[in-house]
């Protein structure tokens, strides 16, 4: 009689242990049950992966404070505020990006200064624009748009 | 009660002169009629001020003496008209330009670094770095590429920085690509409660490791 069909059907699906050794693989590193039983197992794997979801996000958001933070201590060095820096460089059309501004704060602070007398100078030249009033001191190159 | 009117009147007075002042007034001159009953309207009421109102143009509007102080002009670059600045204009500091000619030249000029941007983000590179750039390159490992979007070259003693690049004839960045490989993947797993929705993605990111070789500058300041 043919019996294998209904063996078949009726034995348990082959891929049980590898899922599971799936989910354990993830978990080793949990507390207790976490690490050990499966239906616990799972949701906490699958916990730990919409918290690394949205880490990915907030990591980035956390490091461009960071490095808002030292630029803007870096500018106060040098006299100028940081909305002032980065507007003026802005305005002098200069396109480096916080990351290596702040990087350049520190590491090479002779071109940090000089981006810094760049911003402070272009500011001054719009303002100078808007105001009429050239600022004390400072050399500027005058750019008329009109 | 009368001269707190008055001072409502200046303030909305100058609340649309400075308007009209943003939009520049004479490059309108297919949009006459877009703010022809705010302009007639204000005008009447400013005819204390005694502000021309016979059109409603706005570049005919005379700005009286006192509110010309409150003209706005932008602080930032005019993104819609550039000016026409030469690029290649000389300063007007002609012995700085010697100096840092004579730096960049000279045989002692020492290790430059340079801001680099590759794939969309910036590195800040020296040579003999390693730079690893998520992006697959159309470039075999081996093979020699050199980096065009250069902000910045900087040495011990000086500093030349782009608007917003530097030219291709005072850079070259050289480098060497050293491997490509697929990132370990990432599980993207989005969930909603309650609702029945969730998504798996494994994601593996194509990366590519540079070796900067070289960096060079040549005094083409003009």
């Amino acid at each position: 009689m043919f019996l294998t069909l209904a063996r078949y059907v009726r034995s348990p699906p082959p891929d049980r242990w590898w899922k599971r050794r799936y989910v354990f693989n993830n978990t080793w590193r949990f507390w207790g049950r976490h690490r050990n039983c499966y239906k616990i197992a799972i949701q906490s794997m699958q916990h730990a992966w919409r918290h690394a979801r949205r880490g990915r996000a907030e990591k980035k958001r956390f490091v461009r404070g960071l490095w808002i933070e030292r630029l803007r201590a870096a500018s106060e060095e040098h006299g100028l505020s940081y909305e002032h820096l980065v507007v003026g460089l802005d305005m002098a059309q200069v396109q480096i990006d916080r990351k290596v501004l702040s990087h350049l704060a520190i590491y090479e602070p002779k071109t940090f200064k000089a981006l810094a007398e760049i911003a402070r100078i272009s500011y001054g030249e719009g303002l100078m624009a808007a105001t009429g009033k050239q600022p004390e001191g400072v050399f500027t190159r005058v750019v008329h748009w009109e | 009660m009368a001269a707190s009117m008055r001072s409502r009147i200046c303030w909305t007075a100058k609340f649309v002169l400075d308007s009209s002042v943003i939009m520049k007034p004479r490059e309108l001159s297919g949009a006459r009629s877009l703010l022809p009953a705010a302009a007639v309207g204000m005008q009447s009421h400013t005819c204390q001020r005694r502000v021309h109102t016979s059109t409603c143009r706005l570049q005919d509007v005379d700005i009286p003496e006192n509110l010309l102080k409150y003209r706005y002009k932008s602080l930032g670059i005019d993104r819609w008209n550039p000016p026409d600045i030469d690029p290649t204009s000389v300063e007007e500091h002609p012995a700085i330009l010697e100096k840092v000619k004579e730096e960049m030249v000279s045989a002692d000029v020492g290790r430059l670094f340079a801001v680099v941007q590759v794939a969309g983000k910036q590195f800040k590179v020296t040579t003999e770095d390693l730079v690893l750039v998520q992006q697959e390159m159309f470039a075999d490992p081996g093979e020699r590429v050199r980096l065009e979007k250069v902000l910045l070259v900087g040495g011990n003693n000086f500093t030349l920085i782009g608007k917003p690049i530097l030219s291709r004839d005072q850079v070259r960045i050289e480098a060497t690509v050293i491997e490509k490989f697929m990132a370990l993947p990432l599980v993207v797993y989005k969930f909603k409660k309650r609702k029945g929705y969730q998504k798996r993605r494994d994601h593996s990111q194509p990366c590519t490791v540079l070796r900067i070789n070289s960096i060079e500058v040549a005094p083409n300041l003009n």
